[in-house]
């Protein structure tokens, strides 16, 4: 996709290739080709090795420590974080509670919140769904009471995605009980340490610990734990979700395991003995997948194209979630046909040579593919997003 | 994609201008008819044949983006007019030419005198030391307007590969055939026809380049016109879904038709992404430039038909009368989904390049 990019922009991505080769560790690139879920301490290390180069932050203001980077360079930047399985940035702090808080968040929470999520020093966790609210987020029932000095809350939160290892929450809860759904609504920050607060662990279908449900027994948060008005919050969490839509099309993340997935198939024997690449009809099917995610990349290069210019984002942004994570999912689909017995282990004795490198990375391929079930379900299940297009676009 | 303010403007006053025409003029009506001299000479006036074209030509030097939106919008009417090879090939033809061979022809092309009509090779060779033009085409389109082929030959190979532009009176046997979606199309057979030297726009190399951007160019450009009839037939769909009841209810109000609407959307919205990226990769590198058509091209023939399956489904059974225009826009993505290389051969294409 040459063709998109100007020869400073080219340049910039040299820049920006060179600097993962020198300083990402090997280590925690392998970890990221072995599984989806990485540690606390894996997320934090690459995390702060960014923010020595002031790039932890890419999509933020200058003023709050970004770099001041076109969108198309971010885009850049993430591809080539991608394709050297660089860990990802954590979704809540940087992208969802920083934009926040710079946003909505008073002077005092800015100077307190902002430098410990751009260096990866502190984790933050999400607390907008709940047990009978998920996509239908706006029948929440979470409250927070208003007390001297503060408020109280009551509730509990579900799918809290690394809430085990978070130092805080960013909780969506209900101020006003008399208002309509979403308008009685309020954003606080919760220190996951306060007395009341409780986890339990959700294990998901892959066998792993990332979710956990997360209740909130009369927790006590002061006065300045409120994130902008009160009754504001729907706003503010709705106004998020738009900011970075471009990251639910989780583009380079696919574009890296597709490649990998190419990769592997390269090695491994197809059903009438070449590689499975060499066969026919698995060369079709990574074509055709091949087509859908290049056209998924220049789909998130106009949304960025019409950031850049300053337009309004025009229809196709609503398309990035449903096309993005059906396309993750397809891969992993791909992935367990590739690996054929290999990919339905759940232990693989002492191999080398092909089988070898099957059984290396199989595991991370089920893994991945189990859990995946999930994407077109988080973030507002795509049936919702359906809704959504048949609604406002298309005026149905 | 990162087109300029001013681009963009120019962009949209052309698409407003041309859509005014085509519905003005051409709009889709089960027994619409039209000269298609009349309509050709109509079309010069606007301008549109200046598009592409260079200055030094006497064009407005527009890009091929521009072009591209004539393209989508003649596919919105699903108009039959052979605008394709006109409108994008004959300006890379005409560039390969010496000034003042080319000169002339961009003078006619421009006032609507000289109409090119693209002949696919599928397996043309020139014989008798590179001067007998014998074989056989692929489906070609507009051969009966044409003043003009655009012929390339024994495009597999640099070796005895050539691209011609003959007289539309050169002999050749033509196997006319209707198409599905209406259009005529022939085949074009020729044994042993001379081929005067002038008649050579290039050879060897050059050729084998030149044939090569032409079938990428012819991708796309069938490709944007399927676009815009997929674009308009999900707009028709919309639009009859909010007037038809069924079950005390527009059915634009059901959820399982609504979601059929918005998989359709999607599909159409990356058909578009697909195009902005092949109509920009035509003027780069051809390593580049045969990915993105090819990319365009399969998708416009797997997700793009498809989408326009889904409208049928939701119209019901009107959808598959001949009195209603979906049929006809399906028809249309149908055919362009087999001319100018397969969905298939797109496809295998397409993965050999990645």
């Amino acid at each position: 996709m040459d063709t998109f990019f100007s020869d400073a922009e080219q340049a910039f991505r040299a820049e920006v290739r060179a600097f993962i080769r020198a300083n990402l560790p090997a280590d925690l690139a392998a970890r990221v080709r072995a599984g989806i879920h990485l540690s606390r301490a894996d997320m934090a290390r690459w995390n702060a090795i960014l923010d020595a180069k002031g790039w932890a932050a890419h999509h933020w203001p200058q003023v709050y420590g970004g770099p001041g980077w076109t969108p198309i360079q971010r885009f850049l930047f993430e591809a080539e974080c991608a394709d050297a399985d660089a860990p990802p940035l954590s979704v809540f702090g940087v992208y969802l509670v920083g934009p926040t808080l710079y946003t909505f968040g008073s002077q005092a929470q800015k100077e307190a919140y902002l430098p410990g999520i751009r260096s990866g020093a502190t984790f933050w966790c999400q607390g907008y769904s709940e047990p009978n609210a998920g996509s239908d987020l706006a029948s929440l029932k979470t409250t927070a009471r208003k007390v001297e000095g503060g408020y109280v809350i009551d509730g509990a939160k579900a799918w809290t995605t690394e809430g085990h290892f978070a130092d805080y929450m960013i909780c969506l809860a209900r101020t006003n009980p008399q208002a309509k759904p979403q308008a009685g609504l309020s954003l606080f920050i919760i220190d996951m340490t306060a007395k009341g607060v409780s986890l339990q662990p959700v294990i998901t279908i892959d066998g792993a610990h990332s979710v956990n449900t997360t209740f909130l027994d009369a927790v006590f948060v002061p006065d300045d734990a409120l994130i902008g008005e009160i009754d504001k919050g729907w706003t503010y969490a709705k106004f998020l979700l738009s900011h970075e839509r471009t990251n639910n099309a989780q583009v380079h993340r696919s574009r890296r395991e597709f490649t990998r997935l190419k990769e592997l198939a390269r090695h491994m024997s197809g059903p009438a003995g070449g590689s499975v690449l060499d066969d026919p009809v698995f060369q079709r099917r990574f074509a055709a997948l091949d087509v859908e995610l290049s056209a998924l990349e220049v789909t998130v290069l106009r949304v960025l194209a019409d950031q850049t210019d300053g337009r309004e984002p025009g229809p196709e942004a609503s398309i990035l979630k449903v096309i993005g994570s059906e396309l993750q999912q397809r891969i992993s689909e791909l992935a367990m046909e590739v690996l054929g017995e290999e990919g339905i282990r759940q232990s693989h004795g002492e191999v080398d040579g092909e089988a070898g490198a099957a059984a290396t990375q199989a595991a991370g391929w089920a893994e991945r593919h189990l859990f995946r079930r999930v994407v077109t379900i988080y973030a507002g299940a795509n049936e919702i997003q359906k809704t959504i297009i048949a609604r406002t676009v298309l005026g149905m | 994609m990162r087109r300029s303010e001013h681009r963009r403007e120019e962009d949209a006053l052309l698409r407003d201008s041309a859509r005014r025409f085509l519905e003005d003029t051409y709009a889709w009506s089960p027994t619409r008819a039209g000269d298609p001299q009349a309509r050709w000479r109509a079309m010069a006036e606007l301008g549109w044949f200046a598009l592409g074209l260079p200055e030094a030509l006497g064009g407005i030097g527009g890009d091929s983006a521009q072009c591209m939106v004539i393209l989508e919008e003649a596919g919105r009417v699903l108009d039959e007019a052979p605008l394709l090879a006109s409108l994008l090939l004959a300006a890379l033809v005409l560039a390969a030419l010496p000034l003042e061979v080319a000169q002339p022809l961009a003078d006619g092309l421009q006032a609507g005198s000289v109409r090119f009509a693209y002949v696919p090779d599928a397996g043309l060779r020139l014989g008798e030391g590179g001067t007998l033009l014998s074989g056989r085409s692929r489906l070609a389109l507009g051969i009966d307007l044409a003043t003009h082929w655009i012929v390339p030959v024994g495009s597999g190979s640099a070796n005895g590969a050539a691209v011609l532009l003959l007289p539309a009176s050169a002999a050749a046997a033509l196997d006319r055939t209707l198409l599905m979606d209406g259009r005529t199309a022939a085949v074009l057979s020729f044994a042993d026809l001379p081929v005067a030297p002038h008649a050579i726009v290039a050879r060897g190399e050059a050729a084998y380049d030149l044939a090569a951007l032409l079938a990428d160019a012819a991708a796309v450009g069938a490709s944007a016109e399927a676009l815009g009839a997929a674009d308009a037939g999900l707009a028709l769909t919309v639009s009859y879904l909010k007037d038809r009841t069924q079950f005390g209810a527009p059915l634009a109000t059901f959820q399982a038709v609504q979601h059929m609407m918005a998989e359709s959307f999607c599909e159409i919205a990356q058909m578009r992404s697909l195009l902005m990226w092949a109509a920009d990769a035509l003027a780069g590198p051809a390593g580049e430039r045969a990915r993105a058509a090819s990319a365009l091209k399969a998708y416009a023939g797997m997700q793009g038909l498809k989408a326009v399956a889904r409208c049928i489904q939701v119209s019901g059974g009107i959808g598959v009368t001949q009195e209603y225009r979906i049929g006809h826009v399906y028809k249309r993505l149908q055919t362009h989904a087999a001319l100018f290389g397969s969905t298939q051969e797109h496809l295998a294409r397409f993965g050999a390049a990645a």
